[in-house]
């Protein structure tokens, strides 16, 4: 038997076709019937169930369980299984009964769903592209001026406390080191409760608006203003203290550098998505819409 | 010559085929213990051997290809970029179950993903309101921001000013909102991802009065991808079990 199957002959040649179909079709099947998107009467571990071929997945009915009921799906009851099965499936029903009827093209609520939901999944596919080191710094090299510690300030801004106007010497006194309580006594003057204590640099330009901010952005720790009028009203800008922001170095702004990035990556793919989908289009306006 | 020449090609046709078999062999068996990792319940797993020590062998090239650059090879997390260590308590998100990693991990945390974790976002208190902040929460000053910062200290038991703690309890429990999230206690809520503040676990930086400040005054805003995906269901309940039995080497599995 094992001689003549070694030798060139019919049988041999029969038998090798025969294992060569065989596990062709072995090959072929496993593809045909393991491959995505196959219709198959068997479902996949990772689903639930399929509703007209379309999944659903463990995952979400798990999530789904802990959402509704707060528990772990070991803890369920069988009536809470059923109660989210039973949802999910009506869920995918309508879900599919809408597009269906095309019920985004009249639903607006169901249109912005649909733009944030799209909008949504092109940066989260974005983001789960974790960035390596050198590429966040440099991003960081690039963004330098972000990464600072906010500046903050001790101002004093003193405006007449009955007069319209602010004694030429009340400045020159203060810059000889008067106390700034006999200053006030002294001139008339008393703090215009714009600035309270010691602010970042970002509220006391809020507070003292844009032109008394920069005047104040001038002056270093001690220093005096010569007296500047905003709206008719004379102001002394005393800086009691100062400190400007302070770059942060790579690793202090690490965290924040990486969130920058991502957030950056994931702007970039949305408008990378918009771009990519209104080319794939076929768009065509009415001339009176053209501008 | 030809017979010897026959022999070595049957020979490695017959080697060929049994390797195929094997191989064919190995997948279904493969493919149905994944199937049955899918179809356990997830929590129960690490219960039981066969299915958990299948987990660990698929986490394991997935967990160095895509999580250790942030939590590091050994679990344990980076504080600089605030990637939470995976293993030990307490749990930034959901209770440490098998099942509350793997929706974190399919997810992510503000990922983008619509089913992410994205309840809860550390304001920075010492910066300008941004207009396109969801939480409208209103700045701090300089002074409120140290005082905040000793009550912090003291919550963790870390020497602090105990008049500025005062101070700081206050604005914790009212204008800073602070316990909004962290809780009135300062133990954090797991169901929106705020840390525990009374523990010495720090999701960022040292726990020292400069990282704290620096919380505070710019901000948290950590994120982690949204893996649904880029990697297949099993791969993401492996990685769940991977990291649950990393936690608890003395579970039954």
């Amino acid at each position: 038997m094992t001689s003549s199957f070694l030798q060139p002959g019919p049988r041999r040649g029969l038998f090798l076709n025969a294992a060569g179909a065989l596990i062709g079709l072995g090959i072929a099947g496993y593809g045909l019937f393991t491959a995505k998107d196959t219709q198959t009467a068997i479902i996949p571990a990772e689903d639930l169930a399929l509703v007209n071929n379309r999944p659903i997945l463990v995952a979400d009915y798990e999530t789904q369980l802990q959402t509704q009921f707060g528990v772990a799906p070991g803890e369920a009851t069988p009536e809470q299984r059923q109660r989210v099965v039973h949802d999910m499936i009506r869920e995918e029903l309508f879900v599919q009964r809408g597009l269906e009827i095309d019920e985004p093209s009249v639903d607006p609520d169901v249109r912005s769903a649909l733009v944030n939901a799209v909008d949504q999944e092109a940066a989260a596919d974005a983001m789960s592209r974790s960035p390596t080191e050198p590429q966040l710094q440099d991003f960081y090299q690039r963004h330098k001026d972000k990464y600072s510690t906010e500046g903050i300030m001790l101002l004093h801004d003193l405006v007449p406390a009955s007069g319209a106007t602010i004694p030429a010497e009340a400045a020159q006194a203060l810059r000889q080191g008067m106390a700034l309580p006999a200053a006030l006594r002294k001139f008339g003057l008393k703090e215009s409760d714009k600035v309270k204590g010691e602010e970042f640099y970002f509220a006391a330009k809020i507070h003292l608006g844009d032109a008394l901010y920069a005047a104040a952005l001038k002056l270093d720790a001690g220093a005096v203003a010569d007296p500047i009028t905003i709206d008719g009203v004379p102001h002394l800008l005393v800086m009691e203290r100062s400190r400007p922001p302070v770059a942060l170095d790579f690793g202090k702004a690490h965290a924040e550098v990486l969130g920058d990035y991502l957030k950056d990556v994931a702007q970039l793919a949305q408008a990378g998505e918009e771009g990519f989908l209104a080319r794939r289009a076929t768009i065509r306006i009415a001339s009176e819409y053209r501008k | 010559m030809p017979h010897k020449r026959n022999s070595a090609l049957i020979g490695a046709g017959a080697a060929l085929a049994v390797t195929l078999l094997v191989w064919a062999g190995m997948a279904l068996r493969d493919n149905r213990l994944e199937a049955a990792l899918m179809r356990a319940d997830p929590d129960r797993i690490p219960a039981v051997p066969p299915l958990s020590q299948l987990a660990v062998s698929l986490a394991k090239p997935a967990y160095r290809a895509h999580c250790a650059r942030c939590h590091g090879a050994d679990l344990q997390g980076n504080p600089e970029l605030g990637a939470a260590k995976l293993t030990g308590s307490p749990r930034l998100y959901g209770s440490g179950k098998v099942s509350d990693f793997e929706r974190t991990i399919a997810y992510g945390i503000r990922s983008g993903a619509p089913k992410a974790w994205n309840l809860a976002d550390m304001p920075a208190f010492g910066r300008a309101p941004d207009p396109a902040t969801v939480h409208k929460v209103p700045p701090l000053s300089p002074s409120e921001i140290d005082d905040l910062t000793d009550y912090v200290l003291s919550l963790g038991r870390k020497p602090a000013d105990p008049d500025a703690t005062l101070r700081g309890r206050a604005l914790f429990a009212d204008k800073g909102q602070c316990f909004d999230c962290h809780s009135g206690d300062g133990k954090g809520d797991s169901a929106i991802g705020a840390p525990d503040l009374t523990d010495d676990v720090w999701l960022y930086g040292d726990g020292s009065r400069d990282a704290i400040i620096q919380s505070i005054s710019r901000g948290r805003h950590g994120t982690c991808p949204a893996w649904e995906n880029r990697l297949s269901p099993a791969t993401i309940r492996a990685l769940s079990v991977y990291i649950y039995t990393r936690s608890h080497p003395r579970d039954p599995s």
